[in-house]
């Protein structure tokens, strides 16, 4: 199988598996005390460049999402 | 803890949230390639990267720690990077690819969903409140 397949239910499937993934882990490490997403952004906070390359991609997205996708 | 501290909390108060949902309906009612929202969207930007440079280089409190061993902890850390990791390669994959329907990026798919008005201003509201969060004190 190639990746990406070129087939778009399986592209789709694949999204899903990722989002499951992420959402688990999420649900994982909240459970078990461990380091949840907030955990690793609030880390990211703390470390001015780190921070500020969240920031660039936050507007990245915003303009990206909002700006330059056409519906 | 000081008023000017708790300026910034991970929950917007109700105004704050109202003021969020509110510029993000009328931000969404313009359409996406003009420039009423090109604008829209620029000012939040400019506000935060400007108050963001307006703090400078100030550490941050270290992140409350857990009482869990270094361990275990660097685990969840990698599995998370390696989750992002594995995210952002399979949008990359699907982004140098084409036609865009068979292979469906993360902002081809946003654009299914921003036809819905109403999920398009819910969507720039969470935008909103993101920054927020990443502003938080």
């Amino acid at each position: 199988m190639s990746l990406p397949p070129h087939d778009r239910a399986a592209n789709l499937v694949l999204w899903a598996v990722i989002c499951a993934a992420l959402a688990g882990w999420q649900i994982l490490t909240a459970r078990r005390q461990l380091p949840t997403i907030a955990t690793v952004v609030r880390r990211a906070r703390e470390w001015w460049p780190s921070r500020l390359v969240l920031l660039l991609g936050w507007a990245w997205l915003g303009w990206h999402l909002f700006v330059r996708t056409s519906y | 803890v000081s008023a000017a501290a708790r300026r910034f909390t991970s929950v917007p108060s109700g105004s704050v949230a109202i003021s969020f949902v509110v510029y993000a309906a009328v931000a969404t009612s313009f359409a996406p390639w003009t420039w009423p929202m090109r604008v829209a969207t620029a000012i939040p930007i400019a506000a935060v990267l400007a108050l963001a440079l307006g703090r400078g280089r100030h550490r941050r409190q270290p992140a409350p720690v857990r009482p869990v061993d270094r361990r275990t902890q660097a685990v969840a850390f990698t599995g998370w990077l390696v989750l992002i990791a594995i995210a952002v390669s399979f949008q990359l994959a699907l982004y140098r690819s084409q036609p865009r329907d068979t292979y469906p990026t993360l902002s081809s798919l946003a654009a299914e969903v921003f036809t819905v008005q109403p999920l398009r201003a819910a969507a720039f509201a969470l935008w909103l409140w993101l920054a927020w969060y990443f502003l938080e004190r």
